[in-house]
């Protein structure tokens, strides 16, 4: 190795410059759109964690390289709309909402999530909690009708309609 | 860890420190400076989300009660105000709010010169951390982390951040011999 001292003023005499300002530059003049970035990365994150897959797995039912999935995950992707629609399907989340179906999606969950409290509620009889326990026995998809009631037969299975 | 170069800024109060690690097997030209690397990490969800994951018991040891999902979404936005700060501030030619922005890494190093300084993400409590070394009114910024813990010993992360700003305090003593372009600390 040559022994060819540098002192700061040499490093300083050709110091690169640092692209910190222009990094920050982009970021704020795009910062809208990079902050849902970062939440679409998350989301996928999260999904993918809860399903039990790695990013091969996730790049495989996209139809995508691996390479692909990992600058999805960034936080700095400017998506497609194509991209989205499809990382909803494979991944059973929600990312773009046109109007109207906001209300909808926030009801739907807000019942799903009562029908796990009445599931692990005390105050309620075994065969209604029954009745919650199995996914296929209620219907948590807010409809337009709603003061139509389904019809319980109490010797069977019971249905219920959460949206009624 | 080695000092691969010194990145400086058109304001010339503000350079960024690029540090290069041989055993990564990483070339060293193709690391960024200090300053884009803290930026590129926290604005990184998934190098958040695995930092949070692996050091949770610290956050929740230091009464932390939020999910990793909104965490990692604080920590991402104190980061970033406070890169902000320091772009906005040099960008200015701000030596005097650099000054407010950054404290002693210590009380002892107050006194000293080449100086270990340190700056606070905005928050109450803020975890976000950018460290220095102040010589002759220049800031070298050496890097930065997320400090869950009181002491910055026995964590690797803040070790290293640690670590980083000896051999830069001695590189800026002339303590350190530079060999193009590498810094060896003094045993």
């Amino acid at each position: 190795m040559a022994t060819n001292k540098k002192t700061l003023a040499d490093l300083k005499k050709d110091m690169p410059k640092s692209s910190f300002h222009e990094k920050m530059a982009f970021h704020i003049e795009n910062q809208d759109w990079l902050d849902k970035s970062f939440e679409i990365s998350l989301t996928i994150l999260d999904a993918i964690d809860e399903k039990g897959w790695n990013q091969s797995q996730l790049a495989e039912k996209l139809g995508v390289s691996r390479q692909r999935v990992s600058k999805m995950l960034k936080g700095k992707e400017n998506f497609q709309l194509s991209t989205l629609v499809k990382l909803e399907e494979v991944l059973g989340v929600e990312f773009v909402q046109v109007d109207g179906q906001n209300f909808r999606t926030k009801l739907n969950e807000y019942l799903a999530e009562l029908s796990k409290e009445i599931v692990s509620s005390n105050s309620v009889t075994r065969r209604r909690r029954f009745a919650f326990k199995a996914t296929t026995n209620y219907n948590t998809h807010f409809t337009q009708a709603p003061h139509q009631k389904t019809q319980v037969n109490e010797e069977t299975d019971p249905t219920y309609d959460l949206a009624a | 860890m080695e000092v691969v170069g010194i990145f400086g800024t058109e304001e010339e109060i503000l350079c960024s420190v690029q540090w290069h690690d041989p055993d990564s097997g990483i070339e060293s030209g193709d690391l960024p400076d200090a300053l884009s690397q803290l930026y590129n990490e926290w604005n990184d969800p998934q190098y958040l989300r695995d930092f949070f994951n692996e050091f949770e018991k610290d956050y929740r040891d230091r009464g932390g009660n939020d999910r990793i999902r909104n965490i990692v979404r604080d920590a991402r936005k104190e980061g970033l105000e406070l890169l902000k700060s320091i772009d906005e501030l040099a960008k200015n030619h701000n030596s005097e709010g650099l000054e407010v922005l950054f404290t002693p890494l210590a009380d002892n190093d107050e006194a000293i010169e080449p100086s270990r300084i340190k700056a606070y993400g905005g928050a109450y409590k803020s975890y976000m951390r950018v460290y220095a070394i102040k010589h002759n009114g220049v800031y070298y910024i050496t890097g930065g982390t997320i400090k869950l813990t009181q002491k910055m010993q026995g964590r690797s992360h803040t070790e290293k951040e640690l670590y980083k700003l000896k051999v830069m305090r001695e590189f800026l003593e002339g303590g350190v011999e530079l060999y193009e372009y590498y810094i060896t600390p003094e045993q």
